[in-house]
């Protein structure tokens, strides 16, 4: 289907859809086709290979999280070891140490962009922001495009926090659908009113709109129907429940923390388990110019016990090998503190986290030296990271895109080198 | 914005026009008298209608005429009973003998209140070209329908009168319009009312301010660097009192290419602001505003040669920085985070051999070493500079010179720049039909198709021969049959995209949506409010609007101010079908069963508010039957206007 995107791509996968609806059932509706269906028996395994990406905005220090450096004077956290032997991480890491066996770190990421937003951009897309006038869709609607279908009743790409990049030029369908808090749900999911009286009035809509679809006869007017008609089917799917992380036990949200990212966390493993191929979860505040060491370690004691309760969560449902979990920012920080007791942007060389996914776990890939200011060995460029995180959901990376300017651009740009060591 | 309504003041004084653009406009009465009521006592003073103008004599003459009750000062109802005597009057001058206006004082049908206020408006308008936009229309539709026969496709008949409010509403102001509005445009019977409302809409300012909404997305694009230099947004009203004055494009954007001072005092800097880059200390960064002034105002891609020549083009990657360098002399101070937080107003100047000097600890900006003046050093490409050159090659003599700018911008807005008018009209084509002639619209140098090449230029012409005099552009499109062709297609012309045998269908931009939703639901859009007070207004920057725009923008829209294509994802329409402020329908529902008690004139009225038609018998028939399942009426048609309001019919600008 990716391979095919031009300008109309958009339109024709709408077409698509919308003859999955079925027009001529008078009965139903086109609005009210998905909703039918999705009171129907549900299928709650995934059937594809998922992915939740942790994104730690403002860009951590690797010093001082996952590629300690003992020889540092300006290190300020203590290394501790891990279940891999010959693997140390930060000691605010306790649980995750106790992990490293299902988690890989990638401590030769070498990016070269320093500014917050041409970085996040950079990390999220593998391509440089800005250049040749296109937006570039996000891993997210990759995900979205390669691993989500049609019909799914939930959204297939869910950002939760902040705004997160979007779809570029694959279009609305693969756009994120966003979560401010995790606790609060999805918005506007529930009718002010009664569902009956929902279904009442979206009846009336059906008749009104067939007129003039029938008159105009565009191709946008279908899309039109399509997104209606899965904002529909969301509002009456069993499903929608993923996004309520109330029902979970006590115990299992206090595991994963009660604040904001532990509950988005969770949330992202209850989207998994009903298909959704892809959800970002933010933690911002990583951009840590003053007072570094304790910022980094209150950070760090919000990461540990939710990513750590993650892990263990999808390993007990058996999803692990089919969930990547990706932990990274959009850059390291100097092997320098400055006067304000903070490190500032560091492109050059920092350390980025994978999990699960059926990859080779258990080990740190690359290495920097002893400062932790230069990649010694196993260099990661954002193009490789982009290319591996492709390769590990099953998605062929080198194929050729048409963007709505009808330029040929790869999913992933020319010169990759997926992380061998993980495969 | 006082600049404006001061001078709309003075020209109008002396025919009192003022006053009768006032009587026409219930809400400016209210916001214009309480700009004028300076102490805010209810009443203008003969002191506060001096401030206005120099003139003291006519001020009090005016006075004199106005304060029926000689008590000092003017009341509003005075202001509104005298504006329509002298409207009166001056109807029954023009006017032949015999006939007797002044015994019809209604507003809504007497002609000559409009064409005052157009009048007044030309008077404020700097350009009005006294080209004729009619014979220019006529040679649009004839480059076009000469296309159309060469492919043998018929045409679409042309609109109906609903279809045209809705879309030159839509296409001038930003919004549909208001249900009195269409009543008053579809009972009008004269034969040029089609004509007139351009006109009106034009002397609107809500024109002004939708048009300033469009390039103020375009010039001020937020991202990690320059959001600090953009908290305020003085540059919308800065613009909306350029389009609404209908200043020639070529001295707005000579203002902004040359513009120096605080963002504040000199809100076109905000252009140069939206440049600076973090890493270089918040300077503005030539490479930024070389990729956006091409963009914006040449049409071209030049940023597409920053690191290698042209794939499509002749452009090299010299002629990129060839342009960078009339703008690496540029600076700006306060333009940072830290100044940010201390609430510094950025300034922008322009001087050689400034270098910024603070430098971080630690900081990994790039640097690289000043060029000699009227030259650029290529980043990351040690010792290589490149002098100021025109695109095509000329360089200028810079020699004695102390600023560049002014040079770049001469050179862009001449009458013989090959690039300024063609992609100025190649862009605002494309906010009236959805694509450019060339599209997409900023790549006009590439090889991208241009379906038109005639009528581009003589656009183009047109353009430059009314000295950049955007209202005369529009009047020449919006008046054209091909602007004014149904959007339903025939069964021959299905498939054409490119030909205009039909109007293409144009999703609502978010800004749109967002006053088209507040004009049909009645959330608080009194004139008052939408001229800036309330928080529905154009002008209000931060709040709801910002956080609707933010929701329902869709990427493409910031560059082009037009998204042909839909743009909404589920949260979208989550938020369409379920938020409540969406489903407040009662202000509108409860008016008009106040207004009317027959079933078929209140679903009328529905129809009309929301989607500026009547509806078919058809359509009354399935609505009262829909009523009828509702034992609360109120409720019911709070559904219908609900359903009215999720069709494309209403979410499209057809």
């Amino acid at each position: 289907m990716f391979s095919t995107l031009d300008n109309s791509l958009s339109r024709r996968d709408w077409l698509k859809l919308s003859s999955l609806g079925a027009l001529s059932l008078p009965v139903s509706g086109w609005l009210n086709v998905l909703a039918a269906r999705a009171a129907g028996p549900s299928q709650s395994k995934a059937r594809h290979k998922s992915c939740i990406l942790l994104f730690m905005e403002g860009g951590p220090s690797h010093i001082d999280t996952f590629d300690p450096k003992p020889g540092n004077s300006s290190s300020e956290i203590k290394p501790i070891s891990t279940a891999v032997p010959g693997v140390q991480i930060s000691e605010h890491f306790p649980k995750l140490a106790t992990k490293m066996k299902d988690m890989a770190l990638l401590r030769g990421m070498s990016t070269g962009e320093g500014s917050h937003g041409r970085a996040r951009y950079y990390m999220h897309t593998g391509y440089r922001g800005g250049v040749g006038g296109v937006i570039h869709p996000s891993m997210g609607a990759v995900a979205s495009n390669f691993l989500g279908r049609e019909t799914d009743e939930l959204p297939n790409f869910v950002s939760i926090g902040d705004r997160s990049y979007g779809a570029g030029y694959a279009g609305p369908l693969h756009a994120p659908v966003e979560v401010a808090r995790a606790a609060a749900g999805i918005e506007n999911l529930h009718v002010p009113d009664t569902m009956p009286a929902f279904d009442k009035r979206t009846r009336l809509l059906d008749e009104m709109e067939k007129s003039f679809v029938d008159r105009m006869q565009i191709p946008s007017l279908e899309a039109h129907r399509a997104t209606y008609q899965r904002a529909s089917a969301l509002m009456h799917s069993p499903k929608s429940k993923a996004f309520d992380i109330s029902n979970e036990p006590d115990a299992l949200r206090e595991a994963y923390g009660r604040n904001a990212f532990g509950e988005g966390c969770l949330l992202a493993r209850r989207l998994v388990e009903q298909g959704v191929s892809f959800v970002e979860v933010q933690l911002g505040k990583w951009d840590t110019h003053t007072n570094n060491a304790k910022r980094v370690q209150a950070l760090s004691e919000q990461v540990d016990p939710a990513m750590s309760t993650l892990l263990t969560d999808l390993q007990q449902r058996g999803m692990l090998d089919s969930t990547l979990v990706i932990w990274m920012g959009e850059f390291g920080r100097t092997p320098k503190v400055g006067k304000q007791g903070g490190r500032d942007h560091y492109p050059k060389a920092w350390t980025s986290v994978m999990a699960g996914g059926g990859l080779k776990l258990g080990q740190a890939v690359g290495r920097t030296d002893k400062e932790g200011g230069t990649v010694e060995e196993g260099k990661i460029t954002a193009v490789d990271f982009m290319a591996t995180v492709c390769k590990a959901l099953g998605i062929d990376y080198t194929k050729e895109l048409h963007t709505p300017a009808g330029r040929p651009m790869r999913v992933v740009d020319k010169g990759e080198t997926p992380v061998a060591e993980l495969f | 914005m006082r600049d404006f309504l001061k001078k709309t003041l003075i020209a109008g004084l002396c025919l009192a026009s003022v006053a009768l653009v006032w009587a026409a406009d219930e809400g400016g009465v209210i916001q214009r008298f309480e700009k004028a009521d300076k102490n805010g006592d209810g009443k203008i003073t003969l002191a506060e209608l001096k401030a206005l103008t120099e003139n003291a004599k006519r001020a009090q003459n005016l006075f004199n005429r106005f304060d029926k009750d000689g008590d000092g000062g003017i009341t509003r109802a005075e202001l509104q009973a005298g504006a329509q005597s002298m409207m009166a009057a001056k109807a029954a001058t023009m006017k032949k003998p015999g006939k007797n206006p002044a015994a019809k004082p209604e507003p809504e049908k007497s002609e000559p209140s409009k064409t005052d206020a157009i009048k007044s408006a030309a008077a404020t308008d700097q350009r009005h070209s006294t080209r004729d936009p009619i014979a220019a229309a006529a040679a649009i539709d004839h480059e076009i329908n000469l296309e159309l026969t060469k492919a043998k496709v018929p045409a679409s008949p042309l609109a109906s009168d609903s279809e045209f409010i809705r879309r030159v509403s839509l296409d001038l102001r930003g919004r549909i319009p208001s249900l009195s509005e269409t009543q008053a445009f579809l009972k009008n019977t004269g034969s040029d009312k089609r004509r007139k409302l351009i006109d009106e809409y034009l002397a609107d300012e809500e024109y002004g301010e939708h048009f300033a909404i469009i390039w103020y997305h375009r010039i001020a694009k937020p991202d990690d660097d320059n959001m600090r230099a953009l908290v305020k947004n003085e540059l919308q009203p800065w613009l909306a009192d350029g389009f609404n004055q209908n200043r020639g494009w070529d001295g707005i954007v000579k203002d902004i290419l040359t513009a120096t001072g605080d963002r504040q005092h000199s809100p076109a800097t905000t252009f140069w602001l939206s440049a600076v880059n973090d890493a270089k200390l918040g300077q503005p960064d030539p490479a930024k505003a070389t990729a956006a002034a091409s963009r914006l105002f040449m049409g071209v891609r030049l940023e597409c040669c920053q690191c290698h020549n042209h794939p499509f083009t002749e452009l090299k990657q010299t002629d990129f920085w060839g342009t960078a360098a009339f703008f690496a002399q540029t600076h700006a101070k306060g333009a940072t985070q830290k100044a940010a937080k201390d609430n510094a107003t950025p300034d922008v100047f322009e001087q050689a051999g400034f270098t910024e000097k603070r430098k971080k600890k630690g900081e990994t900006a790039e640097k690289t070493p000043p060029a000699p003046f009227g030259s650029v050093a290529i980043p990351f490409e040690e010792g290589q500079t490149v002098h100021a050159t025109f695109l095509g090659g000329k360089e200028p003599d810079v020699k004695g010179q102390s600023t560049l700018r002014p040079i770049f911008a001469e050179w862009l807005t001449a009458s013989s720049n090959p690039y300024f008018a063609r992609a100025a009209v190649n862009k605002l084509w494309a906010n009236f039909f959805g694509r450019g002639i060339v599209d997409p619209i900023d790549d006009m140098q590439a090889d991208s198709p241009n379906t038109h090449p005639a009528l581009l230029s003589f656009l183009a012409d047109e353009f430059a021969a009314s000295k950049y005099d955007q209202k005369h552009l529009i009047r020449c499109i919006c008046n054209s049959h091909v602007y004014q062709r149904s959007s339903q297609p025939t069964p021959e012309n299905k498939s054409d995209d490119v030909l205009y045998s039909k109007m293409p269908l144009k999703i609502m931009t978010a800004d749109m949506l967002y006053d088209s939703l507040a004009t049909a639901l009645g959330h608080q859009v009194a004139d008052a409010e939408r001229r800036g007070k309330g928080m529905a207004g154009k002008k209000q920057q931060g709040g709801p609007r910002q956080e609707f725009r933010k929701f329902f923008h869709a990427e493409s829209d910031d560059d082009a101010g037009i998204v042909a294509d839909y743009s909404h994802g589920v949260p979208q329409v989550l938020r369409l079908m379920n938020a409540k402020q969406i489903n407040d329908t009662s202000t509108t529902v409860a008016h008009l069963m106040q207004t009317a008690t027959k079933p078929d004139k209140i679903i009328a009225g529905l129809y009309a508010t929301v989607l500026s038609r009547e509806p078919t018998p058809a359509e009354i028939t399935r609505a009262k039957k829909f009523i009828a399942t509702d034992k609360d009426a109120a409720n019911a048609y709070g559904d219908l206007m609900w359903a009215l309001l999720n069709t494309s019919e209403f979410l499209f600008n057809h």
